[in-house]
């Protein structure tokens, strides 16, 4: 072993620390080639030195780092692993689809009063039909009716949406008030009876009250509780299209309606023509209720009504299609019940009690006023 | 997915294995090159393989506990052979990006552990050629040999990476204190002698002596740590 000035504890230090000079590395190196267990014992000061440098210095937050620095270069591209970039496509795709629903959804119920998925109930022309809503409400459709209300009815509001004629037995809630909104205007009831005529193709909408009491209001004045109109039993309210103001008139052809206490089958002629009055609300009191609820018992009770609204409601009835040859038949108004008739029988009677002949072909019949004096003029099936 | 990749583990080769920190005692052959020293305990699930089995699924996740798992011992590795710590830092992010990229070519003939080891392993050589360094880094012809013909499982090594990083702490903890402190100053905070001894206002000589008297201490107790872990296994096995 050759002499040092240095102990070999120095140099080895010296070696490990990085500060050993080329001299005294020689020097050391002679030491290790020397004997075996010379080298062992270095190795082993080696290990210990870097051991403690790894375990102190390697820090968690060290290791953190040199993650992330590996993660960015890896992964600049994928920022997410492949397995969330597919359930992120996936709930893409569900929430794409979940308002493409809602958006045609609420096209094709732009027409109503932002209803959310629900049930359509439709009644064909020619029949009925018996809803009960999910709050016990009774509901009787007229034909060629459709009834809408929304998934969540009765859960915050009970609201439906009419277009034709039904009938309303609301299940008593104080807390939620029932409304119908037809296209012009809405019906606010706590628990009533009532009837809600709203036909596309009419030019009224028409509230009858039976009982309790209920509250009408148009649509675009929604919300302005001075604009309500409250209806009393046996109270009617028309509400004529197109109308802009709101008129509480009093129904006085009471007269006309003394007369009307008839028996089946017996029509009533009534002389003059009267004209339509467009653009208003009308409330008539005193009504008879019967007259509008009668469709519910398959009866249709007619008290001075003008021949085309009764056309109109035996269309309906019958499911078939009323053509007038005459304008002036239109004005002719009728009193009395029919009840089960046969459109045959109807329209016979039709004949009899005014002048009117009528010609049936499949599903559609003419009326023409009839003449009297000349008979080579008339038509009679 | 079942990885066509799968870690096939050796179990009949005389290594230590992580788990026991046994050290075999019979010497090993030096021709025995690439020696796969399997993890794969017999008896339990071997978390390597499924690591991999993951990876190869593109699991990040399970890529980051390996990297985690690895990251102290292949960098005690490196840093034998290679001075400077940022080079290991780089050359453990090399091996571990390239890791990654072909993961779904994987070819790994042996134990996960002895895979990375022999990347780092080349990835020093070629970092220790290229750089052309000086005595400093690995100039020892013994060493420089050993190491440049080929890998091999550091099953040389006295002590165990796993009891050394674990019993560090608490061995440390026993020195006296003034010895500690200076220990932990140059370990630690990676401080020259020079530099401690101005911090301390004590002399050069004072900081070498002490740190080299940490090392003995430290070199004793690991031995005596492992020798207790040896007799503990031999007589379990003789059981």
């Amino acid at each position: 072993m050759i002499e040092t000035n240095k102990p070999i504890n120095q140099l080895i230090l010296y070696y490990l620390e990085g500060t050993i000079t080329p001299e005294e590395w020689t020097e050391l190196d002679l030491w290790l080639r020397e004997d075996k267990d010379h080298k062992s014992y270095f190795e082993e000061i080696q290990t210990i030195w870097l051991a403690t440098e790894t375990s102190l210095q390697l820090t968690d937050q060290v290791i953190d780092k040199e993650w992330e620095k590996l993660e960015k270069r890896n992964f600049p591209k994928q920022l997410l692993h492949p397995r969330w970039r597919r359930m992120i496509w996936a709930a893409a795709i569900f929430i794409l689809g979940v308002l493409f629903s809602w958006a045609a959804n609420s096209y094709l119920r732009s027409g109503f009063h932002g209803e959310i998925q629900g049930c359509v109930v439709t009644t064909p022309l020619g029949a009925k039909s018996n809803v009960t809503l999910p709050d016990g409400t009774r509901v009787i459709l007229n034909a060629g009716s459709t009834l809408k209300y929304p998934g969540n009815f009765g859960e915050n509001t009970r609201e439906v949406t009419l277009e034709g004629e039904a009938y309303f037995e609301v299940t008593k809630n104080k807390s939620k008030q029932f409304q119908v909104h037809t296209s012009d205007i809405t019906v606010k009831a706590y628990g009533t009876k009532f009837n809600v005529k709203s036909y596309g193709e009419d030019k009224t909408i028409e509230t009858t009250l039976i009982e309790g009491s209920v509250g009408v209001i148009k649509n675009k004045d929604f919300g302005r509780k001075h604009e309500e109109l409250i209806l009393s039993p046996q109270e009617q309210l028309v509400f004529y299209k197109a109308s802009s103001q709101m008129d509480k008139l009093k129904n006085d052809s009471d007269k006309s309606m003394e007369q009307g206490e008839n028996k089946t089958g017996k029509l009533e002629l009534q002389a003059e023509p009267r004209e339509q009055t467009n653009e208003k609300i009308m409330i008539s009191k005193g009504i008879d209720p019967l007259l509008f609820t009668s469709w519910t018992q398959d009866r249709l009770i007619l008290k001075s009504e003008p021949m085309q609204k009764m056309a109109i409601s035996i269309e309906r009835k019958y499911n078939i299609k009323i053509h007038f040859e005459d304008a002036d038949i239109k004005d002719f108004r009728f009193t009395g019940t029919i009840e089960n008739e046969t459109l045959e029988n109807l329209l016979a009677a039709i004949s009899i009690a005014s002048p009117v002949e009528y010609t049936v072909k499949d599903r559609d019949i003419w009326l023409r006023k009839k003449i009297v004096h000349d008979k080579s003029h008339s038509t009679q099936n | 997915m079942i990885s066509k990749n799968r870690v096939q583990p050796v179990s009949n080769q005389a290594g230590p294995t992580e788990e026991s920190g046994f050290l075999p005692k019979e010497p090993q052959d030096p021709l025995v090159t690439n020696l796969s020293v399997s993890r794969f305990d017999q008896h339990t699930e071997n978390p390597d393989i499924e690591c991999i089995d993951r990876i190869v699924c593109d699991d990040m996740q399970a890529f980051k506990q390996l990297f985690e798992r690895y990251y102290h011992q292949l960098y005690f590795y490196a840093r034998k052979h290679v001075r400077s710590q940022e080079a290991c830092k780089d050359i453990l992010q090399d091996v571990f990006s390239y890791l990654w990229e072909k993961r779904h070519h994987l070819e790994i003939n042996q134990s996960v552990k002895a895979y990375l080891h022999r990347a780092v392993h080349y990835r020093c050589i070629n970092y220790l050629k290229k750089e052309n360094l000086d005595y400093l880094h690995l100039n020892h012809f013994h060493l420089r040999q050993s190491f440049m013909e080929g890998f091999q499982q550091d099953a040389h090594h006295q002590l165990q990476e796993k009891e050394l990083f674990e019993n560090i702490e608490r061995i440390i903890g026993a020195l006296p204190e003034q010895c500690r402190k200076i220990f932990r100053l140059s370990r630690e905070n990676g401080l020259k002698h020079k530099e401690i001894a101005s911090k301390l206002s004590i002399s050069t000589k004072t900081v070498e002596v002490q740190i080299y008297r940490a090392l003995k201490y430290l070199k004793q107790n690991l031995e005596e740590e492992n020798n207790r872990h040896t007799i503990k296994k031999n007589n379990d096995r003789n059981k």
